[in-house]
Parts: C-alpha cells; sequence; structure tokens
C-alpha cells in the first residue's frame, strides 16, 4: 500500500558499550550553546533588518527556538544580542557539519536523531 | 525497531519514493521537472546503498512491489508538489529511525544522518522548511 504515511517505529538503541549515567549530556550541551549563539546573531540581524526581511528572520528566528527546546533548553524571548553576522549561510553551514558529527556519536538513539534533525535543519536553511 | 528492522523499512520507503517521484514527474516541466528527476537519482543511489547494509547484515532486502497506492491523486503542478513533500518527509522519518537505531559511529548511523540532511534540503526546495525534519508527530 502507500507509503507515504510516516511510519515510525518507536526507536531504542542498543549501545554497544557502557554508558556514561547522562549520556550525550556533553553534546547536547554544545548543541544548545550553538543555537543560543544563533539566537542571538538572529536577534540582532532582525533589530538590524529592514521591515520587508524582518519577518522572514523571525520565521527562522523560531525555527531555532524549536530546537533549542528540542535540545531541552529553554528559549528565551528576546536573548542578549550577539554579533552582527552577515553570513549567516554560513554559520548555518558550519553549525550543521558540527551537529551531524553530534548525532553520529551520541549513545542514545533518540539523541542522535535529535541532532540530525537539528542538524538537517541547518543545512537546509544555510543553503 | 532494531537496525536491521529500521533499514529495511527505510528500504521499503525508498522503493515506494521512487514510485512516487515516477508518478509526479509526469505533472512537472522544465527547471521543477529536472529537480525531479535529480531527486529520483538520488533516492535510487539511496535505495541501492540501504540495500547493500541490509545485505551487509546477512539479510535478504525486501524487494520492491509492482506498484503502489499513492496517497492521493496527482493531477498537476501543485499536487505534485505536494507529493514530492509527502515522499521526502517520509523518506526523513525513515532515516530518523535509523539513526535512532543504529549504533554510534556505525555505517548505518552515519548514511542515516546525511539522508536525514539530504531529505531536508530537497523539503527545502520543494517549499517545506520544516524545524525538526523526520520527527515523529
Amino acid at each position: 500500500m502507500l507509503v507515504v504515511a510516516g511510519c515510525h517505529g518507536g526507536s531504542t538503541t542498543t549501545a554497544p558499550t557502557p554508558t556514561p549515567a547522562a549520556p550525550d549530556a556533553a553534546a547536547l550541551a554544545t548543541a544548545r550553546q550553538a543555537e543560543l549563539r544563533l539566537l542571538q546573531s538572529y536577534d540582532t540581524a532582525i533589530a538590524h533588518a529592514s521591515a520587508r526581511r524582518r519577518p522572514m528572520l523571525q520565521v527562522a528566528r523560531a525555527l531555532h527556538a524549536t530546537h533549542l527546546s528540542a535540545l531541552g533548553g529553554n528559549p528565551p524571548a528576546v536573548t542578549v544580542r550577539g554579533p552582527l553576522i552577515h553570513d549567516l549561510g554560513t554559520v548555518l553551514a558550519a553549525s550543521a557539519r558540527s551537529l551531524r558529527q553530534l548525532s553520529v556519536t551520541a549513545h542514545l538513539g533518540k539523541n542522535a536523531a535529535t541532532l540530525a534533525s537539528v542538524a538537517a535543519s541547518h543545512a537546509a536553511a544555510g543553503q | 525497531m532494531t537496525v536491521l528492522e529500521a533499514l529495511q523499512a527505510a528500504l521499503s520507503v525508498e522503493q515506494q519514493v521512487i514510485y512516487g517521484y515516477g508518478a509526479l514527474g509526469a505533472h512537472l516541466s522544465g527547471e521543477l521537472e529536472s529537480y525531479a528527476t535529480t531527486c529520483l537519482t538520488a533516492h535510487m543511489t539511496q535505495r541501492d546503498a540501504i540495500a547493500a547494509l541490509v545485505t551487509a547484515t546477512g539479510a535478504t532486502p525486501v524487494a520492491a512491489a509492482p506498484a503502489y497506492q499513492l496517497p492521493f491523486r496527482v493531477t498537476d503542478r501543485s499536487s505534485a508538489r505536494r507529493l514530492a513533500v509527502r515522499l521526502e518527509q517520509a523518506s526523513a522519518g525513515a532515516s530518523w529511525d535509523l539513526v535512532a537505531s543504529s549504533d554510534p559511529g556505525s555505517s548505518p548511523r552515519r548514511s542515516a544522518v546525511d539522508w536525514l540532511t539530504d531529505a531536508a534540503i530537497r523539503l527545502e526546495h520543494w517549499g517545506a522548511e520544516l524545524a525538526l525534519p523526520g520527527q515523529p508527530d
């Protein structure tokens, strides 16, 4: 029958080696820090953007707030602004590479999948 | 879900995605038709790579069906684009499951992470930007 119903199997991971008490804590913390920096960059960009460009940036900011939540963080309504980054695409592409590597080595399947998904979103947005 | 189950599920999804792209291509033209062909080729490569991973475990890859029922009728450019989004969402979902089911550092994990990114990029191209591509509902 049909595909495309998006069949998920309720995945679990079978790690081959003992995992620490809080597996992937460092990886998730690294990913959260990266998302927070991106939020700061977007807040700065939004503050400097033209009225025409601002809604697009706000949509992108909302994506990163969702990422931060998925990674176990609490997205702030407004961040302390970071430096104005003129090439967010390059920043996103670099972040995607870093997150992919964190996903590959993550112990728990759920964490690995979340990191991979955030990486995928960054890669797509950085195109 | 074991990694073999996730691989077989992903293979089945890719077989259906390939069928779906075959069906939607006829309703597109120009750049979109060309992009659909690029997507089709990428999914065929992905299907073959998944089948190789299944074979490497000693199992037999699931066979494709002769035909599949599409989730809705594709009659024009708009419905073709909607189907493309649906197909890529399915592919992303299967990759999510494979990432979650595979061991750290393993070949299936590495490949699935890349495939999830590929699907997200194609989704963006088809007009669907998702915060967490592949995430179960």
